[in-house]
């Protein structure tokens, strides 16, 4: 798709990932539609854009804000879902509102935004669904249990939908990003303090958001025939598919097992 | 684990799946906390079998969960079993549907199992049985966000497990394959193209899930936990997260969309309006 003057809605674009791709989409020429909550932080992203942005603070978990910004869109030729929160730390640590909450924004919100865009790109023969997941989605592990399980989830129904429209014109794409610097929209479950194991760890082995960014906009201009399925950033954190087989599962619950042993807690 | 003089907590358990677990752990010796909405069905299972508690309430109902875990006491078994199905395109469910299957399949699961995990922890000793689906290996059309669903419970289940183990506790899934059941007449409604073309007879009876449930939780061996497909043969549906596996699966899903559509079996999704958990689920 030729991203010039094509709408294109990306969520969670106030900070990290939608905040880099926004930026990105249009500087490559397209309107982008930017959703976040905080209509502040969507201004300075307009400013800091040379291209067209169209803020659109909404709250992505009411059905008012969803229909308020697809109002705004009308009929978007991409869809980039990358709104999402994380909690980090222990199940039990996570209160039962936060897993509500998190699954409110990272599923329920995808799967409704995804559902008000789809009947119009099924009409039209053209449209593309971009759904951020990440590397959890394929390994689960502490102290992100919830968190994968949102992913999984946004894994399972962007494979679904991606089979339900083959052949309809439709893309359907899967990111999944492994480690990404700057863990701010981590929050944290029990009061654990910065400079945990896992901010250092992603700090130091993780991309910038804006090589997310730019998996998306290439993903959005190519999106090959059939190849649009699933793309990890950086590309080799996608094996982690691998853990799906069994052996393989084994060996990461060994070595988050020791992993938690050596660091006491993870969180 | 030696299941003798346990307790056991099983959602669902009104019918398929849940009433056959619940048989099968009260056959082991362990006494059998059966829940879910339908009063009569679980007074009728305790009348036949010794040592069954039934509890009705609504694991989506934070009043309902917390009266499971009164009646319950010390919980050394949870099996996560109710669910509920949908067969149909994206396009065509509501947002009620989608709201539903989330909090039945995967939010109802997490808050139960936080509810039981710290005594669990505590004790040192404690098992979770999430009855997943081979759907959680592979989404495919129309179970799109019932799969998605299913992958959620796998990948809070794995994660868990990481975070629990070592600690005595073991975290399971059983995932069966199409079951013989109520999950398609309970989304689909008894006239459906689906149940008439006799589906739900083709599927597993539900007391090879059982059993698989109760293996899992016997298992004393290495990793410490099970991830049992039923049938086991299901279990490499697991290699679906592989790119040309996966690729395969995107090209057979266009003629196979043709079949499903040509058969009319997916135009006929109602709405699911009030399907219970524990109605019989597993795709």
């Amino acid at each position: 798709m030729d991203l010039a003057s094509r709408t294109v809605v990306v969520t969670g674009a106030s900070e990290g990932i939608g905040r880099a791709t926004a930026l990105e989409v249009a500087a490559a020429g397209a309107r982008v539609v930017a959703a976040a909550r905080s209509a502040e932080r969507l201004d300075e992203l307009v400013v800091a854009s040379k291209g067209d942005i169209v803020p659109v603070p909404v709250d992505l978990t009411t059905a008012e804000g969803r229909e308020h910004l697809l109002e705004v869109a009308d009929e978007p030729a991409a869809l980039v879902n990358v709104a999402g929160a994380a909690r980090l730390g222990a199940v039990t640590e996570v209160s039962d509102d936060d897993v509500r909450d998190l699954f409110a924004l990272n599923v329920l919100a995808l799967i409704e935004l995804t559902r008000g865009v789809l009947p119009g790109m099924l009409d039209r023969g053209s449209g593309h669904v971009v759904n951020a997941g990440s590397v959890l989605g394929y390994v689960a592990g502490p102290p992100l249990a919830v968190y994968s399980a949102t992913k999984a989830a946004v894994q399972g129904f962007t494979d679904g939908l991606r089979r339900e429209v083959l052949g309809r014109g439709v893309d359907v794409t899967l990111v999944t990003p492994g480690a990404v610097q700057g863990t701010a929209v981590l929050d944290r479950a029990g009061g654990a303090a910065d400079g945990s194991p896992v901010d250092v760890l992603f700090d130091v082995t993780g991309v910038g958001p804006e090589a997310v960014a730019v998996a998306i906009r290439e993903v959005l201009e190519h999106p090959g025939w059939l190849t649009a399925r699933a793309r990890s950033v950086p590309r080799v954190v996608g094996a982690a598919r691998l853990g799906t087989v069994p052996v393989v599962g084994r060996l990461v619950d060994e070595g988050t097992r020791l992993l938690r042993e050596r660091a006491g807690r993870l969180a | 684990m030696d299941l003798r003089d346990r307790t056991a907590v099983v959602t669902g358990a009104s019918s398929g799946i849940g009433t056959e677990t619940v048989r099968a752990l009260a056959s082991r010796g362990a006494r059998v906390v059966a829940t879910a909405r339908r009063e009569d069905r679980l007074e009728a299972l305790a009348d036949q079998v010794p040592g069954v508690v039934p509890v009705a309430a609504d694991v989506t109902d934070p009043a309902g969960r917390a009266r499971i875990s009164a009646q319950a006491g010390q919980v050394d078994v949870l099996v996560n079993n109710a669910g509920v199905g949908y067969f149909g395109l994206v396009e065509q469910m509501t947002a009620e549907d989608v709201e539903r299957l989330l909090e039945v399949n995967v939010l109802a699961a997490i808050a139960l199992t936080k509810e039981v995990l710290p005594g669990m922890l505590e004790r040192g000793r404690g098992a979770i049985v999430n009855v997943s689906s081979v759907a959680a290996f592979v989404a495919l059309p129309p179970l799109t966000v019932y799969s998605a669903t299913k992958f959620a419970l796998q990948g809070f289940s794995e994660g868990l497990r990481r975070e629990v183990a070592g600690r005595g506790v073991s975290v399971h899934t059983v995932n069966p394959g199409l079951t013989r059941s109520e999950f398609v007449v309970a989304s689909q409604g008894a006239a459906s193209p689906l149940v008439q073309a006799g589906f739900n007879a083709a599927g597993l009876p539900p007391w090879t899930v059982a059993n698989a449930v109760v293996r899992a939780l016997e298992a004393e061996r290495r990793p410490g936990y099970a991830e049992v497909a039923v049938p086991r043969l299901a279990g490499f549906a697991r290699l679906a997260a592989l790119p040309a596996v996966s690729r395969a699966i995107d090209l057979a899903s266009i003629p196979g969309r043709y079949a499903v559509a040509a058969l009319g079996l997916q135009r006929e999704a109602a709405p699911l309006g009030d399907a219970r958990p524990g109605e019989g689920k597993r795709a």
